[in-house]
């Protein structure tokens, strides 16, 4: 198809006052478009009339706006079968720099260039659609979450395989005696009510169980996944297109906390086992099976404490006020002693932990417990210092219960046992303590794994009441990608876009960069190392065509050629114009929107900087560095989300991958005698768009004191 | 051995006691302590009512039973109106502080019957029974000293037996002494009182005692009777009433009751000293007895209406308390000051008007109320006289509550 090119330019919104629209009108034929038009008001009815006459009449098949952030208006601006490329006059250059000044205009000009230059090179995109298209989803785990996932998929339609590793459903949830309560006024415990959920799955026919089965393998990708589930009848194969992750969590190990007596003393047991005692009738002290009359509760025993598990497990106290319920409806002259470091009950249980408060009998204080010793009645004996009543505090009770906190099943199997390159497991969940989670902070239940969603008491610590929830949304998600995968689009946060990365791999030199470095692990290999694409799994992001030295990874309208065009356009002014060019990579998340920001704040920059949106750091490839240097730009920025353990970035390892390849490239400048700071990456979140102003300053300063690059001319 | 000072396990029945007496909020406080910052009476060091409401929570009865500060609280409910959480502080001190009474109480069983609602029928009893006794044996009395007036009660109630209805009462003027004769009064309520002093000596004592004891030798000053003293500026002047911003009108209340006791108890001083020394009997008249006349019935009657509209006043803030409620254990008092109020000033008012049918039956509910705060002073409400004072002192010897003091000054 032979590329038409049209060019509309908006004057609205002031840009018409600030710029001058002639010489941006006469860029348009010097650049080879066709057509080139004015509209006061594009976005209006009328504007965007213009452009679709001229789609129909002149056959106008490739599109430059200039006008507006391509941040909005993009419902308006969409033109099926077209290529679309807006240029941001508004944001980035009228409203962040003085108006109808020779700076303002040159940048204009060149955002012109860079986007005509882009767009001429663009083709349009195909989605690709994968055959044997399945939508059932796999649910790993029969307890409340699972339970709850299974369900609500099938509800809405989709078939459920649902594995359970015990002999029956249920979950930790089928071994309560009661649970908390789960509606206003939060005061009472309810029954578990477990039976009539197992009920609803038996009696579900799109609901498959297999109980006594493990996930033995999965392999494939969103859409297509193939799973080998191991059943005590031998292997048995699903083919299912997505899966939820929700097998719990299991208790800390308490034998590893005799220093709370656990073991040495027969009347310390923990908060599973009193919930076991509940559970079959009676609370009693194992020393002697007599009625536990007055009963302790330690709370985080082996919880926020660097020697056990560093983390809050959330439920304990939520849980040791159940059971200190349980202690006062056996017996009402009992007495039940509650010792935390800090009482949480998150969200409505505030109401929850209220109505323990309430019953004479509980004595809750904050404290310091200082010494467990057993007594000669077999009695377990309670010093606490540090109370709320400002003396120490000595009980001796029938039972101390140690409130023991959940280990997440992630933490120490790999679970899902996927068939991928980069192995059977989630990556990188040390991050958060073997919890299946992936601090996508914009996005619950996505776990790196695309098309793997996770939920319940395996993300993280929570109750029944949050597993509920968090089982709905994963089902949700889970479902969204087998839609997506059925249209051949992306799952967020590239939501929709149905490019995907194409290798042209006559020229891979099997350096297993991309399949190392997708934080998806979207590429598997072939024996040789060649990568082995799977589309489903990929997020877009462009992180392996960042990576790729030969360069053999692009995208449709999205690729090393394409931008480097856009870098070769921008217009270098001689050394004696004393014009310095720079040009900032800016991640399309966060820091472009940052920048949109700036500007309808109206805080004005420095002049120098072309922006080039990216779809994460991670897709910068280097030689857009050498190709700008060797261009004569001065100065280069890459200005991404935060990395680290608490990134904020998009795409997982897109920013600190760049910042890693941008090391490397440091060293070399160094090496070639070439000052490393021309370059520099910076870490912008959303919301520091008012730091703008001064990082770009700053930066400007330094490449004065550097001075103007010597390839300049060149 | 210096083993460390471990708080004593809860006592559940304690914290029933106080739930149960107008503290049922008690276990909702969680200590972010606005109670201690609204309270304009607390000496700022280690200040109330926050570290009661956690001790109360966790049934530190002895702590509570030896801490001073239960008895510096005066119940402006500035605690109870803010306290984020509803565990109405000044509603759990003024349990805190039935509970002490009745804990404190000598002989230990008239605490719980003076505490018990379903007791009030036989504590209301026994003083009815008590004067019944007293008149019936009036008579004797006559035979030994036969210049006082030879009617007695079941005298005129045999002249009723056989002329049927009150209408048929003895003729003449209605006298007091008629019914029941002066030296019988004074025996009775002498003798009351003379109990009610006992009971209450030991209370105090077993309470400074165990408020020494709690608090160790450390910082005690050696001027218990100069601090008691020091209190009674205090007292008379109600300032501390005047602190709380919640219940002003307590102040109106209190003060009326508090100035209309004292005078009643002059007014009762004066005709004791005119009967026993003088040798003047009641009723006095104007042209016989002339000033003195003048000054019991002005005294007199100026404190029956204080008591009453002290008593209604305290009446209506009860009722009308939207912060705060009451116990049977206040009501209990506010009944008895407005009843004492109520059926003393009814008798003189039924003698002037010379309604022979209501008079000796006005009289004799009054004197049962003069009983009852008598015979139950230590173990009633009323005891709070005796024991805010005690505590004050103890507080002012452990060089607590001075601040306040300065600050009033």
């Amino acid at each position: 198809m032979e590329n038409k090119l049209g060019v509309y330019i908006c004057t609205g919104c002031g840009i018409g006052e600030a710029l001058d629209i002639e010489k941006l009108t006469a860029m348009g034929p010097q650049n080879g478009a066709a057509v080139v038009k004015t509209h006061e008001f594009l976005c209006g009815e009328k504007g965007s009339q213009i452009i679709q006459e001229d789609i129909k009449d002149e056959g106008i098949n490739t599109i430059v706006i200039a006008g507006c952030s391509p941040r909005v208006n993009f419902d308006v601006f969409d033109y099926p079968g077209s290529l679309v490329e807006r240029i941001n006059l508004r944001e980035h250059v009228i409203w962040s720099h003085t108006p109808n000044d020779e700076d303002t205009q040159m940048l204009a000009e060149d955002y012109m260039r860079m986007g005509i230059s882009k767009v001429k090179k663009m083709e349009l995109s195909e989605p690709h659609i994968e055959e044997d298209l399945t939508k059932a989803v796999l649910v790993i785990g029969g307890g409340i979450t699972g339970m709850t996932a299974a369900i609500e998929s099938a509800k809405a339609g989709y078939g459920v395989v649902l594995v359970e590793k015990e002999d029956k459903l249920g979950g930790f949830m089928g071994k309560l005696h009661k649970k908390l309560p789960m509606q206003y006024p939060y005061a009472k415990l309810e029954d578990p009510g477990v039976e009539a959920i197992v009920a609803k799955i038996d009696n579900d026919p799109d609901i498959k169980v297999y109980t006594s089965a493990e996930v033995g393998a999965i392999a494939g990708q969103p859409g297509q996944f193939d799973v080998t589930i191991n059943t005590s009848g031998g292997a048995v194969n699903a083919k299912v297109g997505s899966v939820v992750l929700a097998t719990g969590w299991k208790p800390y190990d308490a034998t590893k906390l005799d220093t709370y007596g656990y073991g040495e003393f027969a009347n310390v047991v923990t908060n599973v086992q009193l919930e076991e005692m509940a559970k079959n009738g009676k609370i009693v002290r194992p020393s002697d099976g007599r009625p536990a009359k007055n009963v302790a509760f330690i709370q985080c025993a082996g919880q926020r404490d660097p020697e056990h598990l560093s983390y809050c497990s959330s439920v304990c106290c939520l849980t040791s006020l159940k059971q200190a319920m349980y202690v006062r409806q056996q017996d009402k002259n009992a007495k039940a002693y509650i010792f935390y470091k800090d009482m949480r009950t998150p969200g409505s249980y505030e109401l929850f932990y209220k109505a323990a408060q309430d019953d004479a009998g509980i004595f809750l204080t904050k404290g310091n417990v200082t010494s467990i010793t057993e007594d000669g009645a077999a009695n377990v004996v309670v010093e606490v210092n540090d109370t709320l009543l400002g003396a120490p505090i000595k009980v001796a009770v029938d039972l101390l219960v140690l409130a023991t906190g959940m280990v997440p099943t992630t933490a120490d199997e790999p679970i899902l046992n996927l068939q991928y390159r980069q192995g059977p497991a989630l990556p990188d969940l040390e991050l958060y303590n073997g919890f299946a989670d992936s601090n996508f902070i914009c996005f619950p239940y996505e776990t790196r794994r695309t098309g793997v969603y996770s939920a319940g008491a395996v993300k993280m610590p929570q109750t029944i009441a949050e597993s509920i929830e968090d089982a709905t949304g994963a089902a949700l998600k889970a479902i969204q990608v087998v839609e997506a995968a059925a249209k051949g689009i992306a799952v967020h946060p590239r939501a929709g876009d149905n490019t995907y990365p194409e290798f042209f791999l006559q020229r891979c030199t099997q350096c297993k960069r991309c399949t190392e470095e997708c934080p998806f692990g979207t590429l598997d290999e072939d024996e040789k190392g060649t990568p082995q694409p799977n589309p489903n799994r990929c997020r877009r992001c462009g992180i392996c065509m960042g990576a790729c030295p030969e360069r053999i990874i692009s995208f449709k309208n999205y690729s090393v050629d394409i931008l480097g065009s856009a870098i070769k356009a921008i217009d270098v002014p001689d050394e004696e114009e004393e014009k310095p060019r720079v040009v900032a990579f800016v991640c399309e998340n966060d820091a472009y929107p940052a920048f949109d920001m700036a500007g309808i704040n109206r805080l004005q920059y420095n002049p120098n900087v072309r922006m080039i949106p990216v779809r994460c750091l991670g897709s910068v490839n280097t030689v857009w560095i050498a190709d700008s240097l060797s261009g004569g730009i001065d100065g280069i920025l890459l200005i991404g989300c935060k990395y680290g353990d608490d990134y904020q970035c998009h795409f997982a390892k897109g920013s600190e991958l760049a910042n890693y390849r941008l090391e490397k490239v440091q060293e070399t400048l160094d090496r070639l005698a070439l000052e490393s700071d021309r370059i520099q990456l910076m870490q912008l979140a959303i919301n520091d768009y008012d730091k703008i102003p001064s990082i770009i300053e700053e930066f400007m300063e330094r490449l004065d004191e550097i001075g103007p690059n010597p390839y300049k001319g060149f | 051995m210096s083993e460390q000072q471990f708080l004593a396990e809860p006592d559940l029945q304690f914290i029933n006691d106080i739930q149960k007496s107008g503290g049922g909020d008690l276990k909702k406080c969680f200590q972010c302590a606005t109670c201690s910052v609204v309270c304009n009476v607390t000496p700022e060091d280690s200040p109330f009512p926050r570290k009661e409401m956690i001790w109360a929570q966790w049934g530190q009865k002895e702590k509570l039973m030896s801490d001073p500060d239960v008895w510096l609280c005066h119940q402006c409910n500035d605690c109870t109106a803010n306290c984020p959480r509803g565990a109405k502080p000044g509603d759990v001190f003024a349990g805190i502080r039935s509970a002490a009474i009745k804990a404190l109480a000598f002989p230990s069983f008239m605490g719980t019957l003076l505490s018990s609602p379903g007791l009030a029928i036989i504590a209301w009893g026994i003083p009815v029974v008590i004067l019944l006794a007293m008149i019936s044996i009036m008579p004797g009395f006559y035979s030994v000293l036969p210049h006082l007036n030879p009617h007695s009660f079941f005298g005129e109630m045999f002249e009723q037996f056989k002329n049927p209805g009150w209408g048929n009462m003895p003729s003449g003027p209605i006298k007091w002494s008629n019914f029941y004769p002066e030296l019988g009064i004074d025996l009775t309520f002498l003798t009351l009182a003379t109990l009610a002093i006992i009971s209450l000596a030991v209370g105090l004592v077993r309470f400074w005692n165990t408020m020494e004891k709690n608090h160790g030798e450390k910082g005690l000053i050696e001027t218990p009777v100069y601090n008691v003293i020091g209190t009674v500026p205090t007292i008379l002047s109600h300032d501390r009433f005047m602190e709380c911003d919640t219940s002003r009108n307590r102040y109106y209340g209190h003060l009326g009751v508090f100035y209309g006791f004292v005078g009643a108890f002059v007014t009762t001083g004066l005709v004791m000293l005119s009967l026993w020394v003088a040798g003047i009997p009641t009723p006095y008249t104007l042209s016989e007895h002339g000033v003195l006349t003048v000054i019991v019935k002005v005294i007199g009657n100026i404190s029956a209406a204080a008591i009453i509209i002290g008593g209604i006043v305290l009446w209506a803030q009860r009722a009308s308390f939207k912060k705060g409620s009451s116990s049977y254990f206040d009501w209990t008092l506010i009944v008895l000051v407005t009843g004492l109020g109520v059926t003393g000033l009814a008798a003189e008012l039924v003698r002037v008007e010379d309604l022979r049918s209501i008079a000796y039956p006005t009289y004799f509910i009054h004197l049962v109320f003069v009983a009852y705060l008598f015979l139950y002073f230590p173990f009633s409400k009323m005891a709070h006289l005796a024991y805010r004072t005690v505590g004050m002192a103890f507080a002012r010897t452990a060089q607590r509550d001075m601040v306040t003091e300065e600050e009033i000054a």
